[in-house]
């Protein structure tokens, strides 16, 4: 059953620019209007139980999707369902049947510990009291806040702000759950425990979830289907597996060495950069190991490893060139 | 069932407000002292003024104080329960209205009861101390709860109406503080003091006069039923169209990103 159906989405908005004179000098209050398309026709469809991550750059269109989704904003064209509902038109009653975490913007009261805000989130959904603090004391065990979500919540460290904003957001059981980059200046623990609640939400109680990120890592465990977003269009709408077999399959491997030696590239290991005893190197996993690369030095040498996935940005470019071929 | 709901929404947002606020007792007792002293200064300069004359077109020191006690009892209500109206230019500015959205609550509610000004407590004690000072009948002392509960519905409405501008020009809650300023003020003064385009403004475009001249005229110092209800009618008209222009604001909103959270 589908719970999501978007249909040639378009929002644009309009900002206002002092018109520049023939002399160069700025007009005091001539203005031109500029209209940036920031959602540009998209159409795109989420299944029931369904773990989709939406990524792209910053300023691809990302959140104002997530926000028309949600009822937040309103689209300049095109249609939404959400549920079945129209959440322009039923943003209350769809209210019940979501959740939201906005990375960027908290929902709890910052002077007031978790466990008040919780129950100030039962009131705002109408949960009777004894239902709402069954609710809680299950989440506050699958979350494990119990130790910490008495203290007020500006006392705790963002990642465990986080896990009480998606306790907040799942006491009145949503249907689905929309994430807006909750993983947004964690550390990599924080960011590693976080994905691994999202997955299990999704897992356990079979909520549906549309993931925002920027960073590619977030969606590998999460998320089976991946959205990719850049300047408001969709530049790419496949199964993650396919993602990784395409895009994710090289690695940027950076290594420190105790001497200079002289590296030989191999099928799939192209040498990016040598400066002294530093190395940058690219590793397409498709047609080596990491073995195959450590191979290439004597690991006693090794004083520093870094390993990353391919940037967002150089993914995209991919694509765009995949398609231009 | 939706109205009781909103009721208890309000009084539970209050509650935590007010629990927020009292983390630092000094200060939340300090504000309200103040608040108290702050307006009892003004019951000192008619002492003067009342001193040189008799009275002003007809009110003499009781009725002046009358007038001060509905004014700052409905700035108490207005401020102690309906905060955020006062700073909707900010939060559409800043795009901070998407918690709200969220949420099944009424947003303008949500929004209206989301702060509480603790020396707004001190404004609602005043009015009981004015009635005290004036040696008020008993029945005034009752009559002044609802009288003042209105004044401070019908205060905000006039309020969110002009801060509804700022949905169509970027930081258009500058002619809501004008406003605010002007009710204030107006509200304080006798209204014999008034030249006929005053009154016609405050009767029409900004009917401040329903928040303090006709409670005080025709209930506590004559009685015309007519103007009361009138009142009543007003407060809800303007209450709905608030609520009205916020609707339709709504569709102009356009969020934004800023990192926040809730104070």
């Amino acid at each position: 059953m589908k719970v999501i159906e978007v249909n040639n989405l378009s929002k644009e908005f309009i900002t206002k620019k002092r018109i520049t004179k023939p002399n160069g000098k700025k007009a005091l209050f001539k203005k031109e209007k500029i209209i940036k398309k920031a959602v540009d026709d998209i159409s795109f469809s989420v299944e029931e139980g369904e773990a989709l991550a939406f990524i792209g750059p910053n300023g691809a269109g990302k959140s104002t999707t997530i926000k028309m989704l949600t009822g937040i904003l309103y689209p300049t064209s095109g249609s939404i369902k959400v549920l079945g509902l129209n959440p322009s038109k039923e943003r209350v009653k769809l209210s019940y049947q979501i959740g939201t975490v906005f990375g960027q913007k908290e929902q709890l009261w910052v002077h007031l510990s978790a466990y008040d805000n919780f129950k100030f989130f039962g009131s705002i959904y109408d949960i009777k009291k004894e239902e709402l603090k069954k609710r809680i004391d299950n989440l506050a065990h699958i979350f494990e806040i119990e130790s910490f979500m008495y203290q007020p919540v500006k006392s705790l460290s963002l990642g465990q702000r986080m896990k009480c904003e998606m306790v907040a957001s799942l006491l009145h059981n949503p249907k689905m759950l929309f994430f807006d980059e909750p993983t947004i200046g964690l550390d990599p623990i924080a960011k590693e425990t976080l994905r691994k609640l999202i997955k299990k939400i999704n897992k356990e109680l079979g909520t549906t979830i549309l993931f925002t990120s920027h960073d590619v890592g977030d969606i590998e465990e999460v998320c089976k289907r991946v959205i990719i977003i850049n300047n408001g269009k969709i530049v790419l709408d496949d199964s993650m597996r396919n993602l990784k077999y395409h895009h994710l399959n090289k690695k940027i491997v950076e290594v420190n060495l105790k001497k200079s030696v002289k590296l030989e590239e191999k099928e799939g290991i192209t040498i990016l950069k040598a400066k002294d005893t530093l190395y940058k190197i690219e590793v397409d996993m498709n047609k080596t190991s990491m073995e195959e690369l450590m191979s290439l030095f004597n690991a006693d040498d090794l004083q520093d490893i870094t390993i990353s996935s391919t940037p967002l940005e150089d993914i995209i470019k991919n694509i765009y060139r995949g398609k231009d071929e | 069932m939706a109205v009781r709901s909103n009721i208890a929404f309000i009084f539970k947002n209050l509650k935590l407000n007010l629990q927020k606020q009292a983390q630092y007792k000094t200060a939340f007792v300090m504000q309200i002292v103040m608040m108290i002293l702050n307006n009892l200064t003004f019951i000192i300069q008619w002492i003067i003024v009342f001193s040189i004359t008799k009275s002003i077109g007809g009110y003499g020191f009781r009725e002046v104080i009358l007038l001060w006690a509905i004014s700052a009892g409905a700035y108490g209500v207005a401020h102690l329960f309906f905060e955020g109206a006062f700073h909707i230019d900010e939060v559409i500015y800043e795009g901070k209205l998407d918690v709200y959205l969220t949420q099944p609550k009424n947003v303008l509610i949500s929004l209206c009861s989301s702060e509480s000004r603790a020396s707004a407590i001190g404004d609602i004690l005043y009015v009981f101390i004015a009635l005290l000072i004036i040696k008020a009948t008993w029945w005034w002392f009752l009559a002044i709860i609802p009288v003042c509960l209105v004044g401070g519905i019908l205060y905000t409405a006039i309020v969110v109406c002009f801060q509804n501008i700022a949905f169509y020009v970027k930081r258009g809650g500058a002619v809501a503080n004008v406003v605010d300023s002007a009710i204030t003020m107006f509200s304080n003064y006798p209204p014999v003091i008034f030249n006929f385009v005053a009154k016609l403004i405050l009767f029409t475009v900004i009917p401040a006069g329903f928040i303090v001249f006709v409670p005080a005229q025709y209930l506590f110092l004559g009685f015309n039923i007519w103007w009361l209800l009138g009142t009543i009618g007003v407060t809800i008209l303007i209450t709905i169209l608030a609520f009205l222009l916020f609707k339709l604001g709504l569709r102009r909103y356009n969020s934004g990103n800023l990192m926040g959270g809730r104070l």
